[in-house]
């Protein structure tokens, strides 16, 4: 992974009625980034502005070192899309979305969307409307990577398929990175999908990113230590992510976020006898960030926000 | 499962394949600004089956139903300025009525969500509206060429050489109301995203001019006498009158575009 910045999100923002969206992050070279949070976070709409789907409201999209709004058809050129739901034109043959979409893209290459094609055992002289959700899909992953773009945005791309075909897909993008290894921004809400692919994660609430971090960071600063403890009050809310108290067996489990062996002696002396430490994986990992767990503590979530240079 | 070959065309074209060097546009780049065109073009006039089946069947329809017409002016020899009247009235349906269906095939986008997907590739707002205006004057022409053949044969079989002078200038005009109404409908479907406004625009346009038609007759305005309405057709078929009226209609048509294109280019969203 290089240092060069492909796409950098300086203070975007979208305002709707009820829901805000101002977003900053940067994504380097050949790096992949996960971008996950609830249904409603604003994934999709992120996705949409930095497209040029819809028009934000304040901030600044760079892609390449170039600005959207005055390099938009030569960044768009260099870049690979896949929308929620694959939503390619219904009432067109496959191969002719396939043709529609080549004469957008000098860099187009005949060999890849043949062998992906091929690959997929996709029928392209099925109209886009009669293929199954799946094939959609499918069809989508050819059009946004037979290009060879330097970077590719893939939003929600394994919503609603299968398990085998969500596979598929997985295989194919690590294919793809070894092929040609794109830079890859990645919305999801299935947490298998960004464990298998991503190198770093974007966690979206309410429109803000809570957190970004690379995720062998996640995985190795992210700690549940778990013990009995007489008075859970001991325990200052402020230094940890979550205070959980199961009161049927007694147990307390305290999560932390900058784990290091010398947390240990500081619950032992906050009053946890055999503290055990146990590790978190991303799905408990989002369940934190994102709110849902460990909020009747209301400790405040020790989380800082990271930038690609740093 | 079959192996989608496009074809030598397209592999000279794409570059890795071809060997030719691949090129990413600069901005202001003609080739790809015209590429962008002619694809956009060709996705609503070739590609798009409810464009086509629709089209299709509009066109020979209105074909078919001219067809009756000139065979039975021709059998019983009728004056042919009926048929030019008949043949105009075709050749309005069908350059109308293909603009519309590039506005059906808009708005159907708009409501799949497939639109966005135009919006996401590489081209401009201003290509991509550009474009699908120029598909549905492309697509009106095309159209009225059938009719226009078949009333041309009638006329000649009829020997009313001097209705056919009138034919060009009568066809010269709906080219022009097409071009127009391409103009204006395409413009509406391209930048207004709910069908419900599209439904209340139609509406009050039919009220507007409802009103307009009665209020002639509730304020006493004098009509027009005979005199008077034969001065005004005569100018209107007139050179002078023509090249007047088709630069004002060309005049209106450009602002349509130029003020579509702007508010298209502005809009919030495409969703």
């Amino acid at each position: 992974m290089s240092d060069m910045i492909v796409l950098e999100v300086e203070g975007l923002e979208k305002h709707y009625r009820n829901f805000s969206l101002s977003v900053s992050f940067r994504l380097a070279s050949g790096e992949v980034l996960g971008v996950v949070g609830p249904n409603g976070a604003g994934k999709t709409t992120l996705i949409h502005c930095m497209l040029g789907i819809v028009k934000r409201d304040g901030g600044r999209v760079r892609f390449f070192g170039l600005d959207m709004d005055q390099h938009e058809v030569e960044i768009k050129q260099r870049m690979g899309f896949f929308l929620e739901e694959a939503p390619l034109f219904r009432r067109m043959r496959a191969s002719d979305v396939l043709k529609f979409f080549a004469s957008f893209y000098p860099r187009w290459d005949w060999r890849l969307a043949n062998k992906m094609i091929q690959q997929f055992e996709l029928d392209v002289d099925k109209k886009v409307g009669e293929l199954s959700k799946g094939m959609r899909a499918k069809l989508g992953l050819v059009t946004a990577l037979s290009h060879r773009p330097e970077l590719v945005i893939l939003d929600e791309p394994t919503a609603g398929l299968d398990p085998g075909m969500r596979r598929e897909f997985v295989q194919v993008v690590r294919e793809l990175r070894r092929d040609f290894s794109p830079t890859i921004l990645l919305t999801s809400h299935i947490m298998a999908d960004i464990e298998d692919l991503a190198e770093r994660i974007a966690f979206l609430r309410e429109g803000e990113v809570a957190l970004i971090e690379s995720k062998t960071r996640l995985l190795s600063s992210w700690r549940r230590l778990r013990g009995r403890c007489q008075d859970v009050r001991q325990l200052n809310p402020g230094d940890w992510v979550a205070i959980e108290h199961d009161h049927a067996s007694g147990e307390v489990h305290v999560v932390t976020n900058r784990w290091s062996p010398a947390l240990i002696d500081r619950v032992r002396e906050a009053g946890l006898t055999d503290p055990e430490v146990c590790a978190l994986n991303l799905e408990e990992i989002y369940g934190y960030v994102i709110g849902a767990r460990g909020r009747e503590f209301e400790a405040p979530p020790a989380i800082r926000t990271e930038s690609a240079s740093e | 499962m079959r192996l989608y070959d496009p074809g030598a065309e397209e592999r000279q074209e794409g570059s890795p394949c071809g060997g030719r060097e691949s090129k990413i546009s600069s901005p202001g780049d003609s080739n790809v600004e015209r590429a962008a065109l002619k694809a956009v073009i060709k996705k609503y006039v070739l590609y798009d089956h409810f464009f086509r089946r629709a089209y299709l069947v509009l066109v020979a329809q209105m074909s078919a139903i001219l067809l009756v017409f000139t065979a039975l002016f021709i059998v019983k020899k009728s004056p042919a300025v009926y048929l030019l009247l008949i043949s105009t009235g075709v050749w309005l349906g069908v350059g109308l009525g293909a603009p519309l269906i590039v506005a059906g095939a808009i708005q159907r986008e708009k409501a799949e969500g497939s639109f966005r997907t135009l919006r996401a590739l590489p081209l401009r707002a201003e290509t991509l509206f550009l474009g699908t205006i120029l598909g549905g004057v492309i697509a009106s022409i095309l159209a009225l060429v059938p009719p226009y053949l078949i009333a041309t044969m009638g006329l000649m079989v009829l020997r009313s050489w001097d209705v056919m002078l009138l034919q060009i200038r009568a066809g010269w005009a709906v080219l022009l109301m097409s071009f127009l109404f391409a103009s204006a409908s395409l413009t509406v479907a391209l930048c207004v995203n709910s069908p419900a406004v599209i439904v209340n625009m139609i509406v009050g346009f039919s009220t507007l001019v409802t009103v307009l038609a009665l209020s002639q007759t509730l304020l006493d305005v004098r009509p027009f006498s005979e005199e008077e309405l034969l001065h005004l057709a005569r100018f209107l078929l007139s050179l002078e009158g023509q090249a007047l009226i088709s630069a004002i209609v060309v005049v209106l048509s450009g602002v349509i575009l130029y003020m579509g294109s702007r508010i298209f280019s502005r809009q919030k969203s495409y969703v």
